[in-house]
């Protein structure tokens, strides 16, 4: 009978660890055999607690039975959705897969807890004789795997940058119809109140024209639209009464 | 200005003809920011918890600019058939102050429009996202909303965080607070569920197997609609101005000609 174990070894451990747990490394091994071990006959026992996670000294994560290598399945199957609970399982050792063994006081056995952030961490797997106790066959270390950094939301700058082209577009082109709509329409009214000062004498002008050319306009029976002046509609009064009366 | 003259009936014409497409467009402005403000991707909790949801004032401001440009069309149409200076000069004052309104619409919706980064919704669903802190009414309102729209993308749009499943990684968040991150790497709204809503398989996507989370971002989902619609009620509000502002000038040079 021999059970396996994995050794994790943490470098060079961030000291501000505010309890942000980053994601477990995922250890994957056709070798099966792993445990923890200091070069010496006899596996590295120490737990998460007594390293401080590693700090100190190699501590034990995991162990489990020897599989049985004869009948593995494909690992390309993992896809498939009836498969891949039993590929996962006969392939994949979770470092940091228990999230509450730290938290309970009655807990008895080996503690796997999540991993520190911005950490490195080395992995082994040993190959233990559980009759004997000593150690049959190790790894080497593996190459450092460091976990992520975490950051705070509050360090996302929320600037969007530069501008978009549309946004000047529209905004310094706006700004200037605006201005021209305004100019226009003062231009318009100085205009009209001005041709409407000067009309005023073309109209006295032009109704003492029109007194004289009564007879006149009567006979052409020139058309008279809604829109001829008031003041001249009204020195008329007398042509259209004459009118209705013929 | 001498009446009945061809040259002056043409120019009338040709004012009212104005003055129509600026009704009918003023109806379609009204429909276009309805359907925007109606938000049928149901998208509005999102930009309202960032305080960023001037893009919805300038719809609004649009349907109100639409109706009103539509009544004003007609006002014009009257007012350049009879020729009366009174009901003209009433038309440029109420179109000064609607065109105003517009362009404070348009130049809303393009500002806003460069404000709709991916850093702005993960900053946002990073902070608020499954927050349960009880600091007042308004932000406990905004967390639920914004957990249940975020939770409803994921689900339904098969879609993970804003730039993918990294952003519960590399960023500490409100849902990394309430969840650890053995079990709840990133909400199970991510995983591949199977017709039933259950995921296909659990620990394959805690682990991130490939095929059994979803590994695209939710962001292009979000910013799109958000961004058509912007940009519509940005440029179309800019098209409208821009013939209102020759229709404008036109009314202005017949007014000035009109005699008492």
């Amino acid at each position: 009978m021999l059970p396996e174990v994995a050794a994790v070894h943490a470098e060079g451990a961030d000291p501000n660890t505010n309890g942000d747990f980053p994601l477990g490394s995922c250890l994957s091994g056709s070798v099966r055999q792993a445990v923890v071990q200091d070069n010496r006959s006899f596996p590295i026992n120490s737990t998460f607690q007594e390293t401080a996670g590693g700090q100190r000294a190699p501590y034990k994560a995991a162990s489990f039975l020897l599989p049985q290598c004869a009948d593995l399945p494909d690992l390309n199957e993992a896809g498939d959705v009836s498969k891949a609970a039993e590929i996962l399982q006969a392939y994949l050792v979770r470092v940091g897969d228990d999230g509450y063994c730290l938290l309970d006081p009655n807990f008895k056995g080996t503690c796997n807890p999540p991993l520190t952030r911005a950490t490195a961490y080395r992995f082994k797997y040993v190959l233990v004789n559980t009759s004997s106790g000593f150690v049959e066959d190790q790894t080497l270390w593996s190459q450092p795997i460091r976990t992520n950094q975490i950051s705070p939301p509050s360090d996302i700058d929320l600037w969007p940058g530069r501008r978009s082209g549309a946004m000047i577009v529209i905004t310094s082109i706006l700004s200037t119809l605006v201005f021209f709509l305004l100019v226009g329409f003062a231009a318009a009214a100085i205009f009209s109140f001005a041709s409407m000062g000067s009309s005023d004498l073309e109209m006295q002008h032009e109704s003492q024209i029109s007194q004289e050319a009564v007879p006149k306009a009567q006979g052409a029976q020139e058309p008279s639209y809604a829109s001829v002046n008031r003041r001249q509609s009204l020195d008329r009064a007398e042509v259209y009464t004459s009118k209705l009366q013929d | 200005m001498a009446k009945g003259d061809s040259s002056v009936r043409c120019f009338q014409g040709l004012l009212i003809f104005g003055n129509v497409i600026i009704g009918m467009c003023g109806i379609a402005l009204t429909a276009e920011c309805i359907f925007f403000v109606s938000d049928q991707h149901s998208l509005y909790p999102l930009l309202e918890a960032t305080d960023n949801d001037d893009i919805y004032g300038a719809a609004w401001i649009g349907i109100f600019v639409g109706i009103c440009l539509f009544c004003l069309s007609v006002l014009g149409i009257v007012g350049i058939m009879k020729s009366s200076r009174k009901i003209l000069l009433v038309y440029f004052i109420l179109m000064f102050i609607v065109y105003a309104f517009e362009v404070a619409s348009s130049i809303t919706a393009a500002v806003q429009r460069d404000f709709f980064t991916t850093n702005l919704f993960l900053r946002q669903m990073l902070e608020r996202y499954q927050n349960k802190s009880q600091s007042n009414n308004d932000d406990i309102w905004k967390n639920r909303e914004v957990t249940k729209t975020w939770d409803r993308l994921m689900l339904l749009e098969k879609c993970c965080g804003v730039n993918g499943p990294s952003d519960w990684q590399k960023y500490k968040s409100a849902f990394r607070d309430v969840n650890n991150d053995a079990d709840y790497p990133w909400p199970h709204q991510c995983c591949v569920m199977d017709t039933l809503y259950k995921p296909l398989n659990l620990d394959a996507c805690k682990l991130g197997v490939s095929g059994y989370y979803h590994s695209k971002g939710c962001y292009e989902l979000i910013s799109g609609p958000m961004n058509r619609h912007a940009w519509g009620v940005a440029w179309f509000g800019f098209a409208i101005l821009c013939w209102t502002f020759c229709v404008l000038l036109g009314t202005m040079f017949y007014w000035s000609r009109i005699e008492y």
